[in-house]
């Protein structure tokens, strides 16, 4: 009978075992390890909100490899009305506020990445300018085209070293962070305090390719719905 | 207007004194352009533009503009709307959308050793430098009118040259249908460009090539005697002054020759309120304002707004 029991128990134990592996399997297909460790935040080709250039330690964590699409965006939201700019089952959502993309994330178990987190990912093992290397490159990425063009499918293109598709170009993404300055003097803190924006990152098929330097900031109020601006999960990694 | 006599047909009426402002700008002009580059050509080329009584040198076209322009300075006084207005209520959107803030944030813009490049479908596309741009072109004067299709107007008196003398040095293909102009893009000095990240920068503009040749189309590279002021849009701009002001782009980096209409910054940002041709027209509301008054600025009474903005004699032909 005890035999029996302990034999029970160890079955139950795997079986869930086994349900938590497929489980954790489908959260993160689709998603890159990005390893602990240091890298460098910022870039001294933008303004005094990129600077100064500074080291940043992260967790390893994972994040999607691909922006949200908009067949994804609504099985979770279905009454979400596409924009021109981005209106295939593929292409990435656009014309959601950041609330809305949160909330999709939290739905997956799921976060947006932190600002840090996302530029380290955009940038690659290698800590590229933009996500598919240090020059500018239009056959790379999508951006620097007419507004008409639009987005593209969110695995279009290649992807950067760490997998990614489409992190510098395509659409803008939101991250989680509210902004604030780097350097947090005493007066910059005051200053941040007066600041009720969130980040988005990367640019989009129309910006030139100051924007979508992966080291630039552009703050934006997280009610706002653009066509041009998507988003992408992240995940914390149990330790 | 200044220099080679057109037709009087768009001039603005002509009073007898001479603008003390322009007059003592015209030295700090010469000063100031001569910042622009080491071309001792081109400088000496402004320097018989700007200083009517000066030692010149002969055989250059500015020479012969300045003798014929000396009496037609004195002319427009009385209408031009001071420049104390002009330089400080700005619509320059790269810089910020409010028009009191422009002249003190595009103090960041750097315009010595600027570059125009040619485009498009050319027989050679080349870049020229603004410096090389002023010794090669037949510079004059002018006063036009502008106006914003805000509603609010102007008179200024700017000097440069038409637009059809670059057309021609640009040898354009003869497929080439349109004109496409576009601006700089610095997120790093231009807040606007930074903040409204989501617009399609650089700010684009574009003429059919028949408007684009047609005599009132002009460059400028100064205004009030003097070289344009970065809020005006130096080093150098476009004055179209029978469409609203927005066509007439500032600080000009690309010129390029295309067989399609370009799309411009406003059709793009809002394509219902805008289209390419955006002409002075009374009866037709424009971007949401409606178009039948202006208020000249300066002024407390509004004033009906002309056909063309008053240029209907002159360019009518190309819409016919």
């Amino acid at each position: 009978m005890r035999k029996n029991k302990k034999t029970f128990f160890v079955c139950a134990v795997f079986f869930l075992i086994q349900i938590h592996l497929a489980h954790s399997m489908e959260i993160y297909e689709n998603t890159s390890l990005i390893p602990a460790g240091e890298f460098l935040m910022g870039t001294e080709e933008g303004t005094e909100i990129e600077l100064p250039v500074h080291k940043v330690f992260l967790k390893e964590f994972r994040i999607s490899q691909f922006e949200v699409s908009n067949e994804e965006f609504e099985m979770f939201q279905p009454r979400h009305k596409r924009s021109v700019s981005s209106s295939c089952d593929q292409c990435p959502v656009t014309m959601v506020n950041w609330h809305e993309a949160i909330s999709y994330c939290r739905e997956k178990n799921a976060r947006l990445p932190s600002e840090a987190e996302w530029e380290k990912a955009a940038r690659g093992p290698a800590g590229y300018r933009y996500s598919f290397g240090k020059i500018s490159d239009q056959s790379k990425s999508n951006f620097a085209n007419n507004f008409k063009f639009g987005a593209k499918t969110v695995k279009s293109f290649q992807p950067n070293g760490f997998g990614l598709y489409n992190m510098s170009g395509n659409v803008w993404e939101w991250v989680d962070d509210w902004f604030s300055f780097y350097a947090k003097t005493k007066i910059e803190k005051r200053k941040a305090i007066l600041f009720n924006e969130k980040i988005v990152r990367g640019g989009s098929w129309y910006n030139s390719a100051y924007y979508i330097n992966v080291g630039m900031r552009f703050k934006l109020n997280p009610e706002i719905k653009l066509n041009s601006i998507g988003f992408r999960c992240a995940w914390d990694v149990l330790q | 207007m200044f220099g080679i006599k057109i037709s009087s047909g768009w001039d603005i009426s002509e009073k007898d004194t001479t603008s003390e402002e322009i007059y003592l700008n015209r030295r700090k002009f010469i000063e100031n352009f001569g910042k622009l580059g080491s071309n001792i050509v081109a400088f000496s080329a402004l320097s018989n533009f700007f200083n009517p009584t000066g030692a010149v040198a002969e055989n250059l076209t500015s020479s012969k503009i300045t003798r014929q322009n000396k009496k037609n300075l004195i002319d427009f006084q009385d209408n031009i709307t001071s420049e104390n207005l002009t330089s400080r209520y700005n619509n320059f959107y790269e810089f910020g959308t409010n028009k009191a803030d422009i002249s003190f944030l595009a103090k960041k813009l750097e315009v010595q050793q600027w570059t125009v490049k040619v485009e498009g479908l050319v027989h050679k596309p080349k870049t020229l430098g603004v410096d090389k741009i002023i010794q090669l072109m037949p510079l004059e004067q002018r006063v036009y009118r502008l106006r914003c299709v805000e509603t609010w107007s102007a008179i200024i008196p700017w000097s440069g040259f038409p637009l059809r003398e670059l057309i021609k040095l640009s040898n354009p293909l003869s497929t080439a249908r349109y004109v496409k102009f576009k601006t700089f893009i610095d997120p790093n000095i231009a807040p606007g460009q930074k903040n409204r990240f989501w617009e399609p920068w650089p700010y684009v503009e574009g003429l059919s090539m028949s408007e684009a040749m047609h005599n009132l189309a002009f460059l400028a590279i100064g205004m009030y005697g003097h070289q344009l002021n970065p809020q005006n849009g130096a080093p150098i701009r476009l004055g179209v002054p029978w469409k609203y002001g927005f066509k007439s782009i500032k600080s000009i980096e690309a010129i390029e020759f295309v067989k399609e209409p370009p799309r411009t910054f406003w059709q793009t940002v809002s394509p219902l309120d805008y289209d390419f041709w955006a002409n002075v027209e009374p009866t037709v509301p424009y971007a949401k304002w409606d178009q039948r008054f202006e208020l000249p600025l300066g002024s407390a009474k509004k004033e009906k707004t002309m056909l063309y903005n008053g240029y209907a004699a002159q360019v009518r032909k190309l819409y016919s």
